[in-house]
């Protein structure tokens, strides 16, 4: 589904976020990757969707090579990853329902499929209850909900997460892992970047560890850190 | 589609009102650089008119002294007559100048009163066969016994010709001064629309909006701007068209004036020039603030 093929990002101030990255995730896999803050995870995400071009290397994301992708097939590229923050990214001054709604509108799905999906959807990640709620009307763990939703909305193939737990206490992010891990079983493949070992241990999934934009360890079945 | 459309619709109109002030600095740079550009457009016109009309009647004209003997002006009569440049020559007495120049200012009394007939003097009317030869004539006529002067019409031709050209072009560069700030003012209430709706663009790119998608709301806006400054423009000048040149013609009657059709002529070009600039100002906010 993704692979990496001795990427290099440098930025300008010189400072390697990544060095010679090479693996490889397939369809399916539910992946951590893990490592401290500026160790390469956001810039690994960035490349994932195009914000960036890697300095070298390739990218294959779904069997192409998305440096070779013509700047107006990005966003088809977009269409097939869903993405998760630390922060949601919600509109303030939209609903649930429009929240999740928008981001199909914007790609231009009708409305009869809008009105069907987005309840489904939001059924499906525990806010059947809620669509007419506004963002800030939620509890943090109920608004990743609605972001998870909206990345999630439009099926892709792909789910990035970027530290989705990160501002959520430990209850909270059982339940986001559980929902994330439901995501996984419906056959998505889910890469999502964390530093929270608790549940890096407890999902014993497979976990790619950076360090410094190099990869230190590959595991199939891992923990956060060597020897716990 | 129809959502679509909506979506459009909706995003504009929600542009426009939040930069109120900005949006309105740009409909009236519009609307002012639009008026001068279609102004001097019926200028041209209205010159173009008059010299068209004028060129045909174009004659020198050899002015007689009041106290010139029947001798002279039969002897200057002969000299035209026998130069080669001349086509006709045609004899203006003081009462036949004195009833045209009533005629062209029939709508003022005041100044057709004031003037009694033999305030006018009398001449030869010489049409030439190559109007430019008037210097062959002015030289041989000129200072001749009974002749007070020699004016060549063209002359006057000419001068409304660089008048109407200094016209033009002072509107001209006072146009472009004023599209360049009215795509800068446009440019800026895209740039603030963008500003406004950055994190609405940030999710849009996440989840594979296009960019056309994305940036169709902002040109819209950018259009809208345009246009009604264009249409302001088109207003104003259908007002002026009426009131100024038809007093014009109301003074001097014998004067062509610009007509409506005239006006309809000029608006394909402050339509075109409206949405040119509206793109250009919103291509380029949207250039330097939503790359992918």
């Amino acid at each position: 589904m993704i692979k990496c093929e001795q990427v290099t990002k440098v930025y300008k101030d010189s400072v390697a976020a990544l060095q010679d990255v090479t693996l490889e995730i397939n369809k399916g896999e539910f992946v951590f990757i893990v490592g401290p803050s500026g160790s390469g995870k956001s810039t690994f995400i960035r490349l994932m969707l195009k914000e960036e071009e890697p300095t070298s290397g390739d990218i294959y994301v779904a069997g192409k090579n998305i440096g070779r992708l013509s700047r107006w097939k990005v966003p088809e590229l977009r269409r097939n990853i869903g993405t998760v923050f630390q922060d949601f990214k919600l509109l303030p001054n939209r609903t649930v329902f429009q929240n999740v709604s928008f981001a199909l509108e914007v790609i231009g799905k009708p409305k009869h499929i809008v009105d069907q999906r987005v309840p489904e959807i939001l059924e499906l990640v525990g806010l059947g209850e809620k669509l007419n709620n506004y963002p800030d009307e939620l509890s943090g763990g109920e608004q990743q909900r609605v972001s998870i939703a909206r990345a999630f909305v439009n099926r892709p193939l792909i789910l990035l997460a970027d530290e989705p737990t990160g501002n959520l206490d430990p209850a909270t992010s059982v339940e986001i892992m559980k929902l994330l891990d439901r995501i996984n079983r419906i056959g998505t493949t889910v890469i999502m970047a964390t530093h929270d070992n608790a549940i890096v241990d407890a999902m014993r999934r497979r976990v790619i560890e950076l360090d410094s934009g190099k990869v230190v360890r590959d595991q199939s079945r891992g923990v956060y850190g060597y020897g716990t | 589609m129809a959502r679509r459309v909506d979506y459009y619709f909706r995003e504009t109109i929600s542009g426009l009102r939040r930069n109120g002030l900005v949006a309105f600095a740009a409909v009236s740079t519009m609307f002012i650089s639009l008026f001068l550009l279609g102004g001097a457009q019926l200028i041209g016109r209205q010159i173009a008119l008059v010299i068209d009309q004028q060129t045909e009647r174009v004659e020198v004209a050899v002015y007689l002294t009041d106290n010139i003997s029947q001798a002279d002006s039969d002897r200057i009569l002969n000299k035209l007559q026998g130069m080669p440049e001349v086509s006709y020559v045609r004899y203006e007495s003081k009462q036949q100048a004195y009833k045209r120049f009533r005629e062209l200012f029939a709508n003022q009394p005041d100044l057709v009163n004031n003037v009694s007939p033999d305030a006018l003097p009398a001449s030869f009317r010489v049409k030439l066969k190559d109007p430019s030869q008037f210097a062959v004539i002015d030289a041989q006529i000129r200072g001749q016994p009974g002749v007070e002067t020699v004016i060549d019409q063209r002359a006057v031709l000419n001068r409304l010709f660089s008048v109407s050209r200094i016209l033009k072009l002072g509107a001209y560069i006072a146009t472009a001064v004023m599209l360049v700030s009215s795509i800068a003012l446009i440019a800026n209430t895209v740039r603030m629309a963008v500003f406004a709706r950055r994190k609405e663009i940030g999710i849009m790119r996440l989840v594979g909006a296009t960019n056309m998608f994305i940036r169709i709301p902002f040109l819209i806006e950018g259009l809208v701007e345009g246009l009604v400054g264009a249409i302001l423009a088109i207003s104003a000048l259908a007002v002026l068209r009426r009131v100024f040149f038809n007093s014009i013609h109301e003074t001097i009657a014998f004067l062509p004036v610009v007509q409506t059709q005239d006006l309809f002529a000029v608006i394909p070009l402050l339509l075109g020039v409206a949405v040119l600039v509206a793109l250009a100002a919103s291509g380029l906010a949207m250039r330097r603030f939503l790359e992918v």
